[in-house]
């Protein structure tokens, strides 16, 4: 490589850089060369980063989209249980159809891309504004929704214990929830992680039923899946989180740590233990007053984010990372003190 | 012949069970019964799926003294389990599902 002649400088990588980074093609060849002629370690780890950054920018959209905005396609399984239904029934900016559920589905995942975006600046699922796919008519009556990795799944219920799945608003959230759990904290579905998974879930969903309502914390009903239960369960909703356990006749769930459920039903009682987290929740947002989203929703949602949380993080794991999350984004005060008393009410105890 | 079958988790995390007695069955019922135990493959553990909120199915089968045990997940059931399942889910009687 020729060497320079005459006048003579060092450039600073730094410089070099930005150079490669904003200048013109002649500008960056020649930043490149320089930096390559630079035979020291720094300007090799430079050299690397950089273009290890050039590679992974190729699989990105050169501008990527502003956000702000979902892109739903609702299809429909017409009653088979295929996930992978590829008839297209309203895709983003259609007018309402005629059926129901696919209006529901529709509006909820719309409620909830708005929730995570107003609330949290996060753009969709795995907040690089992945599309919202939506299955209505799985199955034959079938008693259940869920995430199946890709999209959201949704049953028209058996009419007796549980009733059309997209009626309820927060049970959309709790299924998109899935979606985001995954592409940040990814808690095993198993034990406790897969019990704070679950609450997670149940926590966002009410969020977002209490933001599409404008309700304070003081308003809301925290009940899940209010109004889809079916009349075999004699019941309000499926789950309380004011009051775990209480939600219909016979609900599992334990408000405290000294109730935990051991079984290995249920991939170890995530849909009951949940009960634990979420009332923690609860009591956290009604301890605060105001907006559940103000102050107990940044706490959770910065805590699923941490990378100090573990994919099998226990219940303690969990609340020690809210009590610091609290203490990082509102100081050590009233929030992180609510937090931490709120582990505490449910037996999970914090220092 | 006694086959027992508990869905548990899913949305609700309801934990729904059936039991069959086959020496209680009619004879047509217990040769299908037969028919669907030898299409479904037992023995296979499939991983669990991805995603959340699928059920989780625990079958028993005991047969002179002898049980046997397979757990799956809705979603990626082993071949032939999902008709077996259809059938015992079928002939659960009413009542709340607990």
């Amino acid at each position: 490589m020729a060497r320079c002649v005459g006048a003579c400088f060092i450039v600073p990588p730094f410089v070099l850089e930005r150079v490669i980074r904003d200048g013109t093609p002649e500008q960056r060849e020649w930043a490149l060369a320089t930096l390559l002629d630079d035979h020291s370690i720094r300007a090799q780890r430079i050299h690397n980063a950089l273009v290890l950054r050039d590679r992974g920018r190729a699989r990105q959209p050169l501008s990527p989209a502003p956000g702000g905005h979902p892109k739903r396609t609702i299809y429909d399984a017409h009653q088979q249980q295929d996930a992978e239904a590829s008839d297209v029934v309203r895709r983003e900016g259609q007018p309402a159809v005629g059926d129901k559920a696919v209006n529901q589905a529709y509006d909820g995942l719309g409620s909830t891309y708005q929730f995570y975006w107003d609330v949290f600046h996060r753009n969709s699922i795995d907040d690089q504004g992945l599309p919202l796919d939506g299955v209505v008519h799985y199955g034959d009556h079938y008693d259940n929704a869920f995430w199946n990795g890709a999209r959201m799944v949704f049953g028209d219920g058996d009419g007796y214990t549980l009733l059309q799945t997209t009626a309820a608003i927060d049970v959309i959230g709790h299924e998109l929830t899935h979606g985001v759990t995954e592409h940040t904290a990814n808690l095993t579905y198993l034990g406790q992680s897969g019990a704070l998974n679950e609450s997670v879930s149940d926590v966002f969903g009410s969020m977002v039923k209490q933001f599409a309502l404008g309700q304070t914390s003081e308003q809301a009903d925290w009940l899940i899946g209010e109004g889809i239960v079916g009349p075999a369960l004699h019941g309000k909703a499926l789950r309380s989180m004011a009051a775990p356990g209480t939600a219909f006749e016979g609900d599992p769930q334990p408000a405290e740590m000294r109730h935990y459920v051991h079984t290995v039903s249920d991939n170890g009682g995530v849909h009951i233990n949940s009960g634990i987290p979420n009332h923690a929740f609860y009591l956290v947002a009604r301890e605060l007053g105001g907006r559940s989203w103000d102050h107990a929703g940044p706490v959770w949602y910065d805590t699923l984010r941490d990378p100090g949380l573990r994919s099998n993080a226990t219940f303690h794991d969990f609340a020690q990372v809210t009590v610091r999350a609290a203490q990082h984004r509102f100081g050590s005060g009233p929030v992180s003190n609510a937090v931490r008393d709120a582990w505490n009410q449910v037996g999970v105890t914090v220092p | 012949m006694l086959v027992r079958l508990q869905r548990s988790g899913g949305l609700a995390g309801f934990t729904v069970r059936s039991e069959v007695d086959s020496a209680q069955l009619a004879p047509a019922d217990r040769a299908h019964l037969e028919r669907l135990l030898g299409a479904a493959d037992l023995s296979s553990t499939p991983p669990p799926t991805r995603g959340a909120d699928r059920f989780q199915y625990d079958l028993e089968v005991e047969r002179g003294g002898r049980v046997q045990r397979t757990t799956a997940f809705d979603g990626a059931l082993p071949p032939g389990l999902q008709p077996l399942i259809d059938w015992l889910a079928a002939r659960r009687a009413g009542g709340p599902p607990r």
